[in-house]
């Protein structure tokens, strides 16, 4: 069955080039009018983008705080109600299942917010804690910010735009219930309301965004920024782990060893996790080609030595590229590759050059000082 | 009090004895942790399909007053108004006494059981030294290699239909499948029955044999070689769970709430009593908890003991024999589908076997006692006393002339949790737990439920040669 999120009747609305794609099973716009233009929107200026399809859990009972420090790979049980923070969950073995943020909503209420689904292991953990699972994904609607004036654009809202990054709060907007967050990776604030006020809260970003230009972002567009700022997510760009015992993907070789505190000791997979040993290194290519598929060898001297995973048109840099896991002796900023891309209708199979980069490959940009 | 140990041991049975025996035996200062106030517990089952030799040879069984009164059990199976049909180790004689069941079941006997026990032989190997069963088969006769293909994929019910037209000995042989907790019907369950061809009493491949005193017996002449080696015996000491230090096994806590530190726990324990009743979350993964979670219908089976007055007219006698009561394949299915339902079973499968009267308090009493063993049945809230002894003295009556008994006692029931996938692991996989230090040696440890000890000496050598290469520092 086809999913449409709260937004979806506006979405359609403003979707003039017609062109949809889908994720976590929900049908999202892939462009309104042009992905570059929505872009380049995003770097300069700001965009609205439906993020409901985000998988959104909510975690409550007794021992949830147990729990979460169980599951994921950072002491959640030590935030404060109205901080999150970003962590990995991992299988047994060390292998990463997912990743996402945890926000603490009360005393024992929990909220994950990930990319990719993985409901099972959640809810088999929460069953072993006697914590109750409450799926929110399609009760509320989210709606993301992004750009240098989406602080602009919130305190044109007239909500408090002074929040730090990784927190959130919970408001009464001109009768809406909301809550404001900045869990994002570029920056920007998100807005979750209720499915059914989503219409409303559209209309009301669109309307005080005009004076912004502000665009509606569509998939295609928010996959560029991500690319850009070196986000690996699961799902697109690598598979969890969905094995109990499997101990990859390495949190090491997809640049999320950050999202592992050593010093936390309850976390599953914690002994696998830090003993592993990452062989590859998750970098940038820039290519002097068209976007290769997924999984494309990249050589050195005739040997693979790493894989492309997703790849992209960066508007901004006006090139192709690509994230990549390279074997660490090959990871080194400006190495080149090179890579095989197979015959199209007027191309013979082409050898295209690519170049190692440093993760992000553009720094976010700055905000405009409201 | 608390104390300090290099091992403790979880449970005080044959198979925690005989752990606690081998460590304290390699010099390490052993406890054994028996919760029920006796260690032996009461005589128990009286007859025994496994017991493993070199326990036996390392631990000098035999000198500690562990003797048998019977070596080998004939299987019986009951006929009507006539001779019961024996099958026992003479396969000729075993031939001319199937003839009256079926001639063609007669003249394919002998060939059939020297084929499949010269294959369990070859298997041994893997079950009693610990190689996986892929492992030994690489290095088995072509003719064996296929043979065992075949049974890893078939039910015990297709195995033995193939090459016998009786039921009732279809149904016999198939008790061995049954007594390992398999349905003849399941895949793996011929697996099973070459498990218990391959299975070694007193010398004897594939007996079932009587030690004196029944398990008891066998328990008591292993807690005098597990004092004698040095361990400490502590009965009334209920493990209620693990403890740890740095995210590392630090020993046992018991209810009372003393602290045990030994950085080696074996367990005789189920897997899933020991991961889920023991350990904190933290020390096993989530994956892990969760695969133990998923409910099983528990079943098992229940040995009953009738006191009788006088001895029962069964024709050819009991000595020596155990009458395997199970009419055809069929009434298998029945009996299992029924007690995984939660159901008592209308025909459960019957084993009886009359242990001879020793010592002279029991010649006073004149008092006979037949050990029924009932498979299956379901267990815990499900398990139903009353109905099953009912069920179970109306079955032998019919059978039995002159069984009227005396009293009845219910052994605790013990659970079977039978896998192929056990059957044919490693011992490292069945011994070994994702806890560094802890190592299962109970009967669910053994690639069959079984009492043998191997799993014991298995996890013990395990332990020690973890102890031995300072991995626990």
């Amino acid at each position: 069955m086809i999913r449409a999120t709260p937004f979806h009747a506006r979405t359609a609305e403003a979707n003039r080039a017609n062109l949809w794609t889908a994720r976590n099973g929900f049908t999202l716009a892939a462009q309104f009018s042009d992905a570059a233009q929505e872009a380049a929107a995003a770097r300069f200026g700001v965009v609205m983008a439906d993020i409901s399809w985000r998988w959104r859990v909510v975690l409550d009972g007794a021992r949830t705080r147990e729990l979460v420090q169980r599951l994921f790979t950072k002491d959640a049980a030590a935030l404060t109600p109205g901080q999150a923070l970003k962590a990995l969950w991992l299988s047994d073995g060390g292998g990463v299942r997912g990743a996402g943020v945890v926000a603490r909503h009360g005393r024992q209420a929990f909220q994950l917010v990930a990319a990719a689904e993985d409901a099972g292991w959640i809810a088999a953990a929460a069953s072993l804690f006697g914590v109750a699972l409450r799926d929110m994904t399609e009760e509320e609607g989210g709606l993301a910010l992004v750009g240098p004036y989406a602080a602009k654009l919130v305190t044109a809202l007239g909500l408090d735009a002074a929040l730090e990054p990784l927190a959130f709060r919970t408001v009464a907007w001109r009768g809406l219930d909301v809550t404001l967050s900045r869990f994002g990776e570029h920056g920007g604030y998100e807005l979750w309301c209720k499915a059914d006020d989503a219409p409303l809260v559209w209309d009301r970003v669109a309307q005080a965004g005009a004076a912004f230009a502000a665009l509606p972002a569509g998939l295609d567009a928010t996959d560029t920024l991500d690319l850009e700022a070196g986000v690996p997510r699961p799902g697109r760009d690598y598979d969890g782990a969905s094995d109990a015992d499997a101990a990859e993907p390495l949190a090491g070789e997809l640049r999320l060893a950050s999202l592992i505190d050593a010093d936390h000791l309850a976390f599953n997979g914690r002994a696998a996790a830090l003993a592993a040993m990452p062989r590859r290194k998750l970098v940038g290519v820039v290519l002097d080609s068209a976007t290769p598929a997924p999984f494309t060898p990249l050589l050195a001297n005739g040997v693979v030595v790493g894989l492309t995973l997703s790849s992209r048109y960066a508007p901004t840099l006006r090139c192709a590229i690509a994230l990549a896991q390279v074997d660490e002796a090959h990871a080194a900023p400006g190495t080149p590759l090179t890579l095989t891309l197979p015959a199209s209708r007027d191309l013979l199979p082409t050898v295209a050059a690519a170049s190692v980069t440093d993760l992000p490959f553009l720094p976010p940009p700055d905000p405009i000082p409201g | 009090m608390s104390g300090r140990y290099d091992a403790a041991v979880v449970g005080g049975g044959v198979s925690g004895l005989a752990a606690a025996s081998l460590l304290a035996k390699a010099g390490l200062k052993t406890v054994l942790l028996e919760q029920d106030a006796a260690l032996a517990g009461p005589a128990g089952e009286p007859a025994l399909r496994a017991l493993d030799p070199r326990l036996v040879r390392e631990l000098k069984l035999a000198k500690r007053g562990m003797k048998f009164s019977s070596r080998d059990l004939a299987a019986a199976v009951p006929r009507a108004g006539g001779q019961p049909a024996l099958i026992n180790r003479d396969r000729h004689a075993t031939a001319r006494s199937l003839a009256a069941l079926s001639p063609a079941d007669a003249a394919a006997f002998a060939a059939w059981r020297r084929e499949f026990y010269a294959l369990a032989r070859a298997l041994r190997p893997s079950w009693w030294d610990g190689a996986s069963l892929a492992e030994t088969a690489a290095d088995l006769k072509p003719v064996h290699r296929d043979l065992l293909q075949r049974l890893g994929v078939t039910s015990a019910a297709c195995f033995l239909a193939a090459t016998f037209e009786s039921d009732a000995l279809r149904a016999a042989l198939a008790f061995d499948a049954a007594a390992c907790g398999f349905a003849p019907s399941e895949s793996g369950s011929a697996l099973a029955l070459l498990w218990s061809a391959a299975q070694e009493m007193c010398g004897l491949q594939g007996a079932v044999a009587i030690p004196r005193g029944g398990l008891g017996g066998v328990a008591q002449a292993l807690s005098q070689a597990a004092e004698a080696a040095g361990a400490e015996l502590r009965t009334g000491a209920t493990v209620s769970r693990l403890t740890l230090t740095d995210g590392r096994l630090a020993g046992v806590e018991l209810a009372a709430g003393e602290q045990i530190a030994a950085p080696l726990v074996l367990s005789t324990l189920s897997r899933r009593r020991t991961l889920e009743g023991l350990a904190p979350t933290a020390l096993i993964g989530l994956g892990a908890a969760q695969a133990l979670r998923r409910p099983v219908a528990e079943t098992g089976s229940v040995t009953l003991v009738f006191g009788l007055n006088r001895a029962p007219d069964f024709a050819g006698g009991l000595a020596d024999r155990r009458i395997v009561i199970a009419e055809r394949l069929e009434t298998y299915e029945a009996a299992f589908t029924a007690a995984r339902l939660g159901q008592t079973p209308h025909e459960p499968v019957l084993e009886l076997i009359l242990p001879p009267a020793e010592g002279a308090a029991e010649q006073l009493a004149s008092r006979l006692m037949l050990c029924v063993r009932v498979w299956p049945v379901p267990l815990g809230d499900a398990f139903q006393r009353d109905s099953l002894v009912q069920t179970v003295t109306q079955m032998i009556a019919r059978r039995v002339p002159g069984f009227a008994a005396a009293s009845c006692d219910v052994l605790p029931p013990r659970a079977a949790a039978p896998s192929v996938a056990r059957l044919s692991a490693s011992a490292e996989a069945r011994i070994a737990t994702p806890i560094r230090g802890l190592f299962l040696c109970g009967g669910e440890a053994e690639p069959a439920d079984a009492i043998s000890g191997r799993a014991a000496r298995q996890a013990a050598h395990a332990a020690l040669a973890l102890h031995r290469s300072g991995g626990l520092k």
